[in-house]
């Protein structure tokens, strides 16, 4: 059939020939499959990103055409340094990367434990569970609003009908309780997700390692503590990795809750570089904010991203 | 065989770049054609509600006197406008025809060259009696005019239903210390006497504007807004220091920053406070909610009074319009400008109520009481002012958070001014 084809060519090729065309189109067909993901993920994600860091370097509305920019160098990085807005946001950040790391993901745990124990509905659990991760943040958001609507609250409601009426307040209203409100909402849409993926590394755990560690006479707390936990390490740290780039990126939930009110205590690092970009017409200092993101995010990501790629096997 | 499959392959890859490139390529097409339509006028506006029905029907009405002229709606919620406006410039597709309230940022727009000057249509205007000299001053931005009046609203009102004044058996103040004593009585006959939606952040910055204005006098307000003085100036205090006082009396409701404008209203409505801060369009709101209740009858208002030896001022909202620089039909949306500032247009909403026509042509006698009182208060006063929508866009953030961080705890008036003053001299030196 190969010499066929050659004849057909024409030309004779030499099998050393032959074989370095065949290798050369091995080489360019993945690329060929490649292209077109890699054109949008150029377009859509590589551009803007450089643009991003070209921007920051200037002062620039975002309306008019760039060239009226005016390059400030590394002005718009000194001046976030000082910025009692930005470091106020980014200190809300902290406490959504500690407490919507440590919600979820000990809650996810907690379910996934529970439901390994002999529990008849632990699938419909599950779903039941699962089911807000499909639910938009802005809609989750808007759902969580109205639970802690002052007036018409479930759970002022609840409140009220445990005789603790002195705890029931206006909870998106004051300073105090609006950012853990926001993070309460957020981590009942990802438990869900935590749980999954946590549910699907204890099901990895093979049971001859258990039933030896039993035969050893190991009792719950010994299995989990020298077991289950140290070989549920991978999954522990992509859901951890996840949660904690998902907490530097929050926007969405806060904006549709709060919008960064009142005063600024749920303001976050994205919602500050929003306002900056859109509102306030700062499209460099804005572009600056998102350098700073970018860059935190990615330090964060790159050992998950190496997790994930790794390919040998655990045990 | 396997060669052939892979020839195979290869021209699926090939088909499947060569088809993206050309979905790209057409959507690119598609959406510069969407963006150039003809005979079609593209507008902006903020208002929702029974306010954006009413202006829905100047806009029918334009339509049936201008067939040829087709136009598209973009209804746009308050809180994302601007950043709507600034994206959709910036994407090259502007609206024709924008509608915004805050005079700051006009000045913004002016500044980086995207509207466009109206001063042709203003000689027309002013030559045909529809507006003073005054009002073409309000929209004069480096000597030029970049906008058109559609719509105009007092702020400083203090809205109220008569039949709980009647049964309280009090009147409306006309003097400050009258006012105060009203609070003070309702506050013993335990009533709420006042009521924020602090939750918005607006309501926070006009109670402070109208109190300002009310006890300092337009002069220091005119100050203030151009950074002319500073944020921490004693008479910036002594206005924070009454509100305060207010609020430690317990005037205002428990939960200030709980509930938005629109919930405070209900909750004024179901009668639980008594006064509730608020421009003229809760007029037409009051109207659209509880049709039973008469303009003027069953609730009306009193502007707020003002101190001894200080002038009355009544602070406006001025609804304008402007017309994008790159704006794809700029004819045509001159002749929709026109119309709506005209008062064949304007007299369709101030029959509907909860507005005033800035136009001169519009007659009182098309208002219902209530705006009759209001317009007839916005004529007498002196000066009729800008809101605190003066201030670039940044500090009126800065200053409607930072208000909202005073109402939920007053004792922090010192950090609030000097954050405030901190923060102008940021946004006013850069």
């Amino acid at each position: 059939m190969e010499q066929k084809v050659l004849r057909q060519s024409g030309k004779a090729l030499s099998p050393y020939h032959f074989f370095h065309v065949i290798k050369i189109r091995k080489k360019i067909t993945p690329y060929i499959f490649i292209f077109p993901a890699a054109l949008i993920f150029m377009t859509f994600v590589i551009f803007p990103t450089v643009q991003a860091f070209r921007i920051s370097l200037f002062q620039w509305n975002g309306i008019s055409p760039f060239q009226t920019a005016q390059y400030v160098g590394l002005s718009n990085y000194q001046e976030l340094i000082s910025d009692r807005l930005f470091i106020n946001a980014a200190k809300n950040n902290v406490i959504w990367l500690v407490m919507f790391t440590l919600l979820p993901v000990l809650l996810g745990l907690g379910i996934a434990l529970l439901l390994e124990l002999d529990i008849k509905v632990k699938n419909l659990l599950k779903s039941i569970i699962f089911l807000p991760t499909a639910i938009s943040l802005v809609v989750a958001g808007i759902i969580w609003s109205f639970v802690y609507d002052p007036d018409f609250g479930v759970l002022n409601a609840i409140l009220k009908s445990m005789e603790l009426e002195f705890l029931a307040r206006g909870w998106l209203g004051r300073s105090e309780t609006a950012l853990f409100a926001i993070i309460i909402a957020a981590t009942w849409i990802s438990t869900g997700m935590c749980m999954v993926i946590l549910s699907a590394g204890l099901k990895g755990i093979p049971p001859e390692i258990m039933e030896a560690a039993r035969a050893d006479g190991a009792n719950y707390w010994q299995l989990l503590r020298h077991i289950t936990l140290p070989l549920l390490t991978r999954p522990l740290v992509i859901v951890v990795a996840l949660m904690i780039i998902n907490s530097l990126k929050s926007f969405d939930i806060v904006y549709a809750m709060t919008r960064g009110g009142p005063f600024y205590s749920t303001d976050v690092i994205a919602l500050f570089m929003y306002r900056q970009a859109f509102p306030f017409l700062r499209a460099g200092y804005g572009s600056a904010v998102a350098v700073i993101l970018f860059t935190i995010i990615l330090l964060i990501a790159l050992p998950y991203i190496r997790r994930i790629t790794e390919r040998t096997a655990e045990y | 065989m396997l060669r052939k499959v892979k020839r195979m392959k290869m021209w699926h890859a090939a088909t499947t770049v060569l088809l993206i490139i050309t979905f790209m390529l057409l959507a690119s097409a598609l959406a510069y054609t969407a963006a150039a339509p003809k005979g079609k006028v593209s507008i902006a506006y903020a208002w929702g509600g029974v306010e954006a029905e009413s202006f829905n029907l100047m806009l029918d009405k334009f339509e049936e006197e201008y067939p040829g002229i087709k136009i598209e709606r973009m209804e746009i919620p308050g809180g994302e406008f601007r950043d709507f406006i600034s994206a959709k410039i910036a994407a090259g597709i502007p609206p024709d025809v924008v509608i915004h309230v805050l005079p700051g940022w006009l000045e913004e727009m002016v500044g980086i060259g995207e509207v466009l000057p109206l001063d042709d249509l203003w000689d027309d205007w002013v030559a045909k009696g529809w507006y003073t000299e005054e009002w073409r001053n309000m929209i004069t931005v480096n000597d030029h005019q970049y906008g058109a009046w559609i719509k105009a609203s007092g702020r400083g009102l203090m809205w109220y239903t008569t039949a709980e004044f009647r049964e309280l058996g009090v009147e409306e103040p006309k003097t400050w210390s009258e006012f105060t004593d009203l609070l003070e009585r309702l506050k013993e006959e335990g009533k709420q006497p006042l009521l924020i939606g602090g939750k918005d952040g607006w309501p926070c910055k006009d109670w402070f504007e109208t109190v300002l204005l009310r006890t300092q006098g337009p002069e220091v307000h005119a100050k203030l807004v151009r950074h002319e003085i500073a944020w921490n100036d004693p008479a910036v205090r002594e206005t924070l220091e009454v509100i305060k006082d207010w609020i430690e009396k317990g005037y205002f409701q428990e939960e200030k920053l709980a509930y938005g404008f629109y919930e405070a209203f209900l909750k004024r409505t179901r009668g639980e406070a008594v006064l509730q801060h608020s421009g003229g369009w809760i007029n037409g709101m009051t109207q659209a909610e509880f049709p039973m209740m008469l303009p003027g009858v069953d609730f009306t208002f009193f502007p707020m009074p003002v101190k001894e030896d200080i002038p009355f001022v009544e602070s406006s909202s001025l609804d304008y319009m402007i017309i994008l620089k790159n704006a794809k039909n700029i004819e045509e949306a001159k002749t929709v400008v026109s119309f709506l500032t005209g008062p064949d247009a304007q007299v369709i909403w101030a029959e509907r109520g909860g507005y005033i026509a800035p136009n001169a042509k519009v007659l009182l006698t098309v208002y219902d009481l209530n705006s009759r009182k209001e317009a007839g208060l916005m004529k007498a006063a002196d000066i009729i002012l800008f809101n605190t929508g003066l201030i670039p866009t940044e500090m009126e953030s800065a200053l409607t958070s930072e208000l909202q961080r005073f109402w939920d705890n007053p004792a922090l008036l010192d950090e609030v001014l000097n954050a405030l003053e901190s923060e102008a001299q940021r946004i006013y030196g850069r």
